[in-house]
């Protein structure tokens, strides 16, 4: 059955037959009863968590050389701190979803209107919704408190856009508005299937003895959606619970993993492969310790021992086992609740920052994963849309031509002296004239002129184009006309700011729009008021790039206005009658293009009402299919909007955002390759990637835009040409290819030619592309270029697809919805911001959750690879080199904390310095940190810090007599003194790794080790805690050897890592590594002018200061005020201007002192100024 | 302009702006720690040797020179006078005291003073739980485990000629072992049965061996000469009861004589380990000065950039 039909009203004597789900919603995930296995199962998939789950059954076993207390106590609170999270989140789910489900709608049952639970409606269930609540179903509108049967609804939650729908009832339910028609109501009704189609709907309804009525989207009220202007409105359940389109397009978004997350499994496996050499060279050592001392060693009396075979294999293989789970803290249980915290906090962070919060809107930059906060530190391709990415979207119509005439162009004739004039104007004005530029209006005297004017043809031109304009829309008005005085006051609401930008522009010249009801549009044409007939729509979407109205004028005359893309529209005009004018208007077009401008044609079309009958025939049939109708109603479409009458073209302004060509610039600088994906033509294109600075005019272009095949190959091959030229190696250039071409391009056995030749590029730009084929190009560069890394960027429903492809999807929260943001990771309010994201955020994420990560390991391995080396000198045996309850400890009392902090807070350089030098933060440096060589230093490290913790106690003891007082030592006090200095080390190493400490640092380094002491106090001073270890802080600390020892083996293990670091700091330095100096240089030299302020009136400190230069002081002092250009008398020095005036000293690498004596020079005016001001202040 | 409602506080831990400092590994600063850590751990170095040097010890072989279960008397001649406290070791080599299974086989609530049911002996002191095996509480050893079934029996007196030396054989052991740990149960096992394998739980020879060593070779503690000195020159012998078997794990015994000092006794690693590190730590720090004399790289220029 791929129909859903039932009869209205629907009676079902069995409620369990009923055959449509209910209303409730679920979104929770768990309930009471299946909360703890579910979870548990959800955390066991997690290999880290599965590893220890089987460690912990492992230490189950008879030879266990652990209890199982030892694994299990760690894997609880892990388990307990991730499930306690899910249990949080499922409550508020619960919450949510029975309040959701217990809100209350009026519903006809037992022919009154009850307000019943959401949950309760059925299917066919008779619902009025009133202003401002939510549709509870999706619901098919009958009738409303409007005669005509209109309402609006805003679609906000459903699909982000904010602008109101109109939705309208067939006219022949209209009646169905009382509960005495309703009682009466029978019919049958078919619909589609439940799907996820927002913007479609196919059904029909057939009365009793009546014709079969077609049903579309315009009747259908969709779940999640809100009413508004409309008192109320009556309809019959369609679509329940999950069958609304709502659900059916909730599907969860992918979900991403980052790739350091991905990077990170091939590493633990590593380790546990690490673990299995362990476990192998102790289980085959232990196998032969025991074979040659079997009968030796009679103290251990291996042949009375109970319950395990002698057997040599069994042997070793108990033996490797013993080993596995004496080792087992190789891999790093805390490491996952590490990341989890550190990557919650940076996510915080962001959302937090000030420097990404946009003040005009309110928007704070967000956060909408934690899971990709490194994948931002490393993106090396950024797919950007254009319009509302990188301009504001907010429309301007500034040009128009109209019948090759260009209008608008005012500025061009004054332009010059506007500019001259602009140049005196200072900062404030030039902040003024902005602003009114937003609100910038269309107005050409010379259109008004011609418009008038007797020349008849121009004059009628310029009619229709304004008539076109104003007709030609699907614009609605949000405010109610008998409550204005004046046109000007009418808000227009638009799907796009395209068409608010022309509405509003025909207002200006005359032509209002005043308002529309489904069959009729009206407009006031200069001070008359004008009915036309809206006869049909033809609607927009990006496949037809067009939309045109039929309507009938007041004369009669049915007309077919069309504005849309010019290539669609210069396909369909009338080739038997060329316009003589259509080239002239083409270059007009151009040329709006090459400016920057967006550019649409309107056409029109008179239309006899004979073959208007007969195709509306068509149109009707196509409608009322509920199978393929889209494309049958597109196919009908084409066969009208043909033979058109070209009448001009219009010019729209989107100007750039804020800031975009230094985040474009700083993005370059930053190594990463910038594409721009937009629909727009390729003059648009091109004009705005010369202004927000993406191409240059070193940048050589290259242009594919051929749209036959052949041509295309040989403009890749002309084009391959010039790129891989030899002695053009160091040539900048930029690839534009247009839509059409990217068709081949994106074919299996042209996409890697393209992706070569766009890969030498700096900047790709392609026009004219489709939302399907943004996503294929970042799918694209995602699985075909090495190592790449990608960002979508985008603001609108076209974008969200190729969001979703890339690996990191960024929405704007601009002014076309929030589709995009929906589905994106990350959201901010303007381009500008995602330098800051990636070259800030992104960069500090990545470093700290790399070291998060190494550190982890590192930690671990020193701590389990003492075990191995313990082996050998307790026979094999597996023995724990500590007592067990300090090995379940160590990862989460020790060493958990420091690199938790350093996690959340490591900055290495600021701020400040990374914004300012867009050079650092570049994916290969980046992903350097993270390779396998990194990887195993830091293992290697660890191996070697084992040893050197393990060996060198034992030097020191071994057999020596090491007290004063000459009592034994024993196994506890060895182990305790190496246990020490496990914690002095690790977390020392944290220290040295450690680039920004704040108290923080502090209190987590030094209080770890604090609290090992604290423990290990209170551990040794009850015999019930533990016998092992009763009064061993007392026999250890106590005597010298522990702190001689503990001292050498601090001193060993961090002397080659602080070696290498000074040797690399002063010899082979990184980029980071200067930055920090000038960073440091700079917060010296701040200090010192601080200082030297406080000293205002005194001028000891200044002259201590420049005591080496005391006899040139004076002349050079007095040639500098020569050259001084701030040499007036009204100079206001302020403590930015003088700190700026250093600082460029400052960067420009002139010397402190030299600096310091300009800063003298200036000093000298200041304290006469202030000497003249003293007077006051001392009166005051 | 709408509401600021969701602006953030301008807080420094928000921002990221917490107070810090940033230190970096200057010449300034890493040369000169590195020759003052030299120059320190080289004294300290120095210092060791020439405390350990005055240590005298003096080891004698035994087990070699006796068969199991005779007396025997071995002699020995200190290098130089020994002044008191002398503290008189046995050493073992070979003997795995921290086997895994050797080192769990013991039960410190019985040794604690509580009598154990078979059940709770069963658990902790397998494989030497009860005599014969038997599964009956009267049966459990006192105390039981391997560590005590393996008691090191050897007996040994020292004497100057005929005369015993006062070599006191209490207070050798920790005094927390002897006051707190190691209790006797009520009553005392009786020192006739079968059953008793250490009738006082605080003898302190005891109470060392139940102290597993870390290390398969290890000393333990036998006696203190408290007054008095071993003259050099002077022949002192000690009579050895010897029963403990160690020919089977090739294991040697050995007798330790010696003085000590503030580090413990003769240790020769730690002050060679100690002025090896200095000299490297030294070494470097030269290194990096002459390396900085000669050929400095300036701090904080952006010419360094890979960029410009």
């Amino acid at each position: 059955m791929d129909q859903r039909e039932f009869n209205i009203p629907l009676i079902i004597e069995d409620p369990k037959l009923f055959p449509f789900c209910d209303n409730s919603i679920k979104s929770s995930h768990y309930t009471a009863m299946n909360f703890v296995p579910k979870t548990l199962f959800e955390q066991f998939r997690r290999i880290a968590n599965f590893y220890f789950l089987i460690v912990v059954i492992l230490e189950y076993l008879p030879f266990s050389p652990l209890t199982p207390t030892v694994s299990l106590a760690p894997l609880v609170i892990v388990l307990s701190i991730t499930a306690a999270r899910e249990a949080y989140e499922d409550y508020q789910r619960h919450k949510s979803d029975n309040e959701i489900n217990n809100r209350k709608v009026l519903v006809f049952r037992n022919n009154e209107w009850l307000p019943i639970a959401w949950k309760e409606i059925k299917v066919s269930d008779f619902v009025k919704v009133q202003e401002n609540e939510f549709l509870p179903v999706d619901l098919l509108l009958l009738s409303s408190s409007n005669n005509n049967g209109i309402c609006y609804i805003d679609t906000r939650n459903l699909d982000g856009e904010t602008n109101l729908k109109i939705k309208q009832a067939i006219p022949e339910t209209l009646q169905y508005s009382n509960t005495d028609k309703l009682q009466d109501f029978y019919a049958e009704f078919a619909s589609e299937l439940p799907n996820n189609n927002i913007n479609g709907f196919d059904g029909n309804i057939t009365f009793e003895n009546q014709e079969k009525l077609s049903l579309n989207q315009n009747q259908l009220l969709l779940r999640g959606s809100t009413l508004k202007n409309t008192k109320w409105v009556i309809g019959f359940v369609v679509f329940t619970g999950k069958d609304t389109k709502l659900f059916q397009n909730s599907k969860e978004a992918p979900s991403k993993r980052s790739s350091v997350e991905i990077q990170l499994n091939p590493r633990l496996v590593t380790l546990f492969f690490f673990l299995m050499c362990i476990g192998t060279v102790g289980g085959i050592m232990s196998a032969r310790w025991e074979k040659d001392w079997k009968k030796k060693a009679w103290y251990i009396a291996i042949d009375k021992e109970s319950g395990i075979s002698q057997n040599i294999v069994v042997r070793g293989i108990v033996g490797f086992f013993s080993f596995v789970i004496v080792s087992n803290v190789i891999v790093p249980i805390s490491l996952y609740v590490s990341l989890e915290v550190v990557k919650f906090t940076q996510s915080w962070f962001i959302n937090k920052d000030m420097k990404m919060y946009h003040m005009e809107t309110d928007t704070p930059a967000k956060a909408r994963t934690s899971n990709l906060t490194e994948e931002i530190g490393c993106i090396n391709h950024v797919f950007s849309d254009k319009t509302g990415t990188l301009t504001c979207n907010i429309m301007n119509f500034v040009k128009c031509s109209i019948n090759g005439e260009i209008y608008g162009d005012d500025q061009i004739i004054g332009g010059e002296i506007n500019d001259l004039n602009r140049i005196e104007n200072n900062e404030k004005e030039k902040n003024q004239e902005k602003r009114k530029e937003k609100k910038k209006k269309f107005s050409d005297k010379n259109l008004l002129n011609d418009l008038h004017k007797s020349d008849e043809i121009q004059s009628n031109y310029i009619h229709e184009f304004l008539l076109t304009m104003s007709l030609c829309h699907t614009v609605i008005i949000e405010n109610n006309l008998e409550e204005i005085d004046n046109y000007s006051e009418i808000q227009y609401q638009a799907a796009s700011p395209d068409e608010g930008a022309l509405v509003n522009a025909t207002r200006e010249l005359g032509y209002t729009f005043i308002g529309r009801t489904p069959k009729t549009i009206t407009i006031d044409i200069e001070g008359e008021r004008k009915t036309y007939e809206l006869l049909n729509i033809l609607e927009f979407n990006s496949s037809r790039k067009r939309m045109s109205v039929i309507v009938k004028d007041p004369e009669g005359q049915i007309i077919l206005l069309m504005k849309g893309a010019d290539d669609t529209i210069y396909e369909r005009l009338d080739q038997k009658n060329k316009q003589l004018n259509s080239d002239i208007i083409h270059n007009q077009i151009e040329s709006f293009a090459s400016e920057g401008l967006r550019t649409l044609c309107f056409a029109k079309k008179n239309i006899s009402e004979e073959d208007y009958n007969e195709w509306n025939k068509l149109f009707h049939k196509a409608n009322t299919l509920t199978v393929d109708r889209k494309k049958n109603v597109e196919m009908v479409c084409e066969q009208i909007e043909n033979e058109l009458f070209l009448i001009g073209a219009s010019a729209i302004e989107d100007k750039l955002q804020k800031g975009v060509p230094q985040a474009i610039s700083s993005l370059s600088l930053a190594g990463i390759k910038i594409w721009v994906l937009t629909g727009d033509k390729r003059g648009t294109a091109i004009n705005i990637g010369h202004s927000c600075s993406l191409l240059t005019n070193e940048m050589e272009l290259i242009n594919i835009t051929s749209d036959i095949l052949e041509e295309y190959l040989i403009e890749m091959e002309n084009a391959n040409e010039t790129a891989f030229q030899n002695n053009k190696q160091y040539q900048p250039m930029a690839l534009i290819i247009s839509g059409k071409a990217l068709r081949f391009a994106l074919t299996e056995n042209q996409k890697l030619t393209f992706l070569k030749l766009a890969q030498r590029c700096q900047a790709v730009i392609c026009c004219r592309v489709s939302p399907i084929q943004k996503s294929q190009i970042v799918e694209l560069v995602r699985h075909n270029v090495k190592n790449s890394t990608t960002l979508a960027i985008g603001d609108g429903a076209n974008d969200v697809s190729m969001i979703q492809a890339a690996h990191v999807g960024v929405g704007i929260s601009g002014n076309e919805g929030m589709q995009a943001v929906n589905s994106s990771d990350y959201s901010i309010a303007q381009f500008r911001f995602l330098s800051r994201l990636l070259l800030v955020h992104g960069r500090w994420c990545y470093k700290r959750v790399i070291k998060v990560i190494l550190y982890s390991f590192y930690k671990n391995v020193a701590f389990s690879f003492m075990q191995i080396l313990f082996g050998h000198f307790s026979g094999w045996s597996a023995q724990t080199l500590f007592p067990a309850f300090l090995i379940s400890t160590y990862n989460l009392f020790f060493t958990s904390l420091p690199i938790l902090i350093v996690g959340i807070f490591d900055q290495d350089i600021s701020d400040e310095s990374e914004e300012k030098y867009p050079q650092l933060y570049s994916c290969d440096n980046q992903k350097d940190d993270f390779s396998f060589k990194g990887y195993w230093i830091w293992i290697i490290e660890g191996v070697f810090h084992a040893c050197v913790m393990f060996f060198i106690p034992i030097l020191i003891i071994g057999t020596n007599i090491v007290r004063h007082d000459g009592k034994p030592t024993a196994f506890w006090v060895y182990s305790i003194i190496i246990y020490t200095s496990v914690v002095f080390v690790v977390n020392l190493k944290v220290a040295i790794e450690t680039t920004y400490w704040t108290w923080m640092h502090h209190f987590t380094i030094w209080g770890s080790i604090i609290f090992w002491f604290l423990l290990i106090s209170i551990f040794s001073n009850s015999l019930k805690l533990s016998s092992d270890l009763h009064s061993i802080a007392k026999e250890v600390y106590t005597h010298p050897i522990c702190w001689i020892s503990l001292l050498l083996v601090v001193f060993i293990c961090l002397l080659p890592d602080i070696a290498w670091k000074y040797i690399r700091r002063n010899y082979f330095p990184k980029d980071f590594h200067i930055i920090q100096e000038i960073e440091k240089k700079k917060a010296k030299y701040q200090k010192k002018i601080k200082n030297l302020k406080n000293l205002n009136f005194s001028n000891s400190v200044e002259e201590h200061l420049l005591n080496s230069e005391q006899e040139e002081k004076f002349s050079k002092i007095s040639k500098m005020k020569g050259d001084n250009k701030y040499n007036d008398n009204n100079w206001d020095i302020s403590q930015e201007s003088e700190l700026s005036i250093l600082e460029a000293h400052f960067s420009s690498d002139v010397d402190l002192k030299e600096g310091l004596k300009k800063r003298k020079n200036n000093k000298n005016k200041t304290i006469v100024l202030n000497s003249s001001d003293s007077s006051d202040l001392f009166e005051n | 302009m709408s509401e600021a409602i969701n602006k953030s506080r301008a807080s420094k831990f928000k921002q990221q702006k917490l107070p810090a400092r940033q230190p970096i590994l200057k010449p300034r600063s890493v040369i000169p720690t590195m020759l003052v850590l030299g120059i320190f751990f080289i004294v300290m170095g120095v210092i060791f040797v020439l405390s350990v040097d005055s240590v005298i010890e003096v080891s004698k072989r035994y087990d070699d020179k006796c068969e199991i279960g005779s007396n025997c008397t071995i002699t020995f001649e200190p290098p130089s006078d020994m002044e008191s406290p002398v503290y008189f070791y046995y050493e073992l080599t070979n003997f795995y005291q921290n086997h895994r299974r050797y080192v769990k086989s013991r039960d410190d609530t019985q040794l604690g003073g509580e009598i154990l049911s078979y059940e709770d002996a069963e658990e902790l002191c397998d494989p030497i739980i009860s005599l014969d095996g038997e599964e009956k509480d009267s049966m459990v050893y006192q105390p039981c485990g391997l560590i005590v079934w393996s008691q090191f029996n050897d007996t040994l007196t020292v004497k100057n000629g005929d005369e015993v030396l006062d070599f006191n054989e209490n207070g050798i052991a920790w005094e927390s072992d002897i006051e707190s740990k190691f209790q006797n149960p009520d009553p005392k096992p009786d020192p006739d049965s079968p059953t008793t394998l250490q009738s006082d739980f605080t003898e302190e020879h005891f109470v060392i061996w139940m102290r597993v060593a870390a290390l398969p070779t290890f000393r333990k503690l036998y006696a203190v000469l408290e007054n008095g000195k071993l003259e050099q020159g002077k022949q002192y012998s000690v009579n050895i009861e010897n029963n403990y078997p160690v020919s089977s794990f090739d294991g040697q015994k050995s007798l330790i004589f010696t003085t000590t000092t503030w580090v413990g006794g003769k240790n020769t690693f730690l002050g060679y380990a100690y002025i090896s590190l200095g000299s490297i730590l030294f070494l470097i720090g030269l290194g990096f000065l002459l390396k900085h004399l000669i050929k400095p790289r300036e701090l904080g220029k952006e010419k360094y950039l890979k960029w410009e």
